[in-house]
């Protein structure tokens, strides 16, 4: 999807992320969690999915550490993630309050929303044992 | 070596540089004019084009798409819209011309005069709201593969550094190289530049170059009224697994991509890897050769990189890879560097090369893309 499209297919999940809850195409036909958005479910082909809520909980699969700002207003280094989340999707995004030294391919992460680039967008960070 | 009616006649080359001062068009215009001399051939000769191409009967101009039939004003009997050009290209156009679609074509690409306007390729930055928001470029891409199996297997950061020391230095002595000059470089030369991506430093990368290249696909029949000795193209496989740059590329689904393409490749060419005397792969970063070699059943998956430095990749060694330097240090033209591979491959079997030359080379590994880029593909080719 370009974004182009994004009025269209993918507007439900901006307007989702918007209000602080991350969401994911699942298929009513065939369950299948998938992501980013499709016309039709990648498994059965069917058009007939809607957006479910994601309780926001995964694991990194990999990771890269970016030391080469694009002049996005990112912070120097970044990192980019590529999240298993647990129902059986995944999405890139980025890992934030996390030190360097603390990231690792399996690392378990929760979503959190912050304001980039003047919209909400859903991060990562670490997942820590709550107090 | 059954399958062979398939030649290619020409090649030509332009200047490679950081930035030109020309544009798309002139620069493979150029491109297009050194591979007609090479060939002995006029364009009148040639009835089909693989170039990015809405063309007629097409409508959409993608950025860097070109109507070639307005630019060289006549008609085609053939057309291939190959993106990129390169492998995929000449495997089409091999086709074509045995099909009889079409007596000769050529495959060109490349480009000029955008890099000093912006740093990175735009190319390969899809406009996608699920990918660029977060900073990904296409190397972060490769590097997101790449960190799984580093993760997995833990390779020896001197030794891989070693593969990128033998192709940079193969650079450095080729007069028509990007980098020529530069170095010589040590292993501890690539882990000290800056790290750009995990686990990739500056060296490990390949190239954001100009200028053009194009190849001219006959039939062998033709190609030996041509100057030089022909090289024909005895096989291929390509591997299309998704858009490239999208979705996340991970190391689970195209680690061993190339795998399928390499077997339909060497069983259709009846020959096999031990039968390659000269390797023309896709370097994008330094770790994807570890992956392609281990892809090729040379050795084991985690292997690769103990493998390469045992076994040496510079002529002098047993699997001579990227003797013109490669993406890493000769050039990479953007959707025209693909085709860059497949002319040190003709360059090797002639034994005409600017630079490295391996010793009476009959065969040759060419490959294009890679695990990053969720597609990948192989040709080989033989001295006639
Ligand atoms: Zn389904």
């Amino acid at each position: 999807m370009s974004e182009n499209n994004a009025d269209t297919l993918t507007s439900e999940f901006w307007e989702n992320i918007e209000r602080k809850k991350l969401v994911r195409p699942v298929c009513n036909l065939c369950g299948n969690n998938f992501f980013s958005p499709q016309v039709v479910c990648p498994d059965c082909q069917s058009s007939d999915w809607i957006y479910e809520e994601s309780n926001g909980n995964g694991k990194i699969y990999s990771y890269t550490v970016i030391h080469r700002p694009m002049g996005d207003g990112f912070p120097n280094p970044y990192i980019v993630v590529d999240v298993d989340l647990e129902e059986g999707w995944k999405m890139y995004s980025q890992l934030l309050n996390c030190e360097i030294d603390e990231i690792s391919v399996g690392l378990e992460v929760e979503v959190i929303f912050e304001k980039h680039a003047e919209r909400t967008m859903p991060f990562f960070q670490p997942r820590r044992a709550k107090k | 070596m059954k399958n062979s009616n398939v030649a290619i006649a020409g090649i030509g080359l332009t200047e490679q540089a950081k930035s030109l001062q020309e544009n798309n068009i002139t620069v493979c215009i150029q491109a297009v004019k050194n591979a007609l001399a090479d060939a002995g051939m006029l364009m009148k000769d040639i009835d089909g084009i693989s170039a990015r191409w809405p063309g007629p009967g097409g409508t959409e101009f993608d950025s860097g798409v070109i109507d070639w039939s307005g630019v060289f004003g006549k008609s085609f009997r053939w057309v291939g819209d190959t993106y990129p050009q390169g492998v995929p290209g000449v495997l089409d156009a091999a086709a074509a011309v045995s099909f009889g679609l079409c007596e000769t074509v050529i495959v060109f690409g490349g480009q000029a005069g955008i890099l000093n306007r912006s740093e990175l390729a735009e190319y390969t930055q899809p406009n996608n709201e699920f990918v660029r928001p977060w900073g990904l470029f296409t190397a972060a891409h490769f590097a997101m593969v790449a960190q799984v199996y580093f993760a997995r297997f833990q390779p020896d950061r001197l030794k891989l550094s070693q593969i990128a020391v033998e192709i940079r230095n193969a650079g450095s002595r080729n007069p028509e190289a990007v980098m020529f000059g530069k170095g010589p470089y040590r292993p501890s030369d690539i882990v000290e530049s800056p790290i750009i991506c995990e686990p990739f430093h500056l060296l490990d990368l390949c190239l954001a170059t100009e200028g053009a290249s194009a190849v001219i696909i006959t039939s062998l029949e033709r190609a030996l009224d041509c100057p030089h000795t022909p090289v024909r193209i005895l096989g291929g496989g390509s591997e299309w697994h998704r858009q490239q740059y999208v979705d996340p590329a991970r190391y689970d689904e195209v680690g061993a991509i190339g795998k399928d393409a390499f077997e339909r490749a060497f069983n259709y060419a009846d020959l096999t890897v031990d039968d390659i005397d000269v390797f023309e792969v896709y370097d994008i970063n330094t770790w994807e050769i570890v992956r392609q070699f281990e892809t090729l059943g040379l050795c084991s998956e985690g292997d690769g990189t103990d493998f390469l430095f045992e076994n040496g990749i510079s002529v002098n060694g047993r699997y001579p890879t990227n003797t013109d330097g490669g993406l890493l240090s000769f050039s990479h033209t953007g959707w025209g560097g693909p085709n860059l591979k497949v002319i040190e491959a003709v360059r090797q079997l002639r034994g005409t090369a600017s630079g490295d030359q391996v010793n009476d080379a009959e065969t040759a590994l060419v490959t294009g893309a890679g695990s990053g880029a969720q597609y990948f593909n192989a040709a080989i080719l033989a001295k006639n």
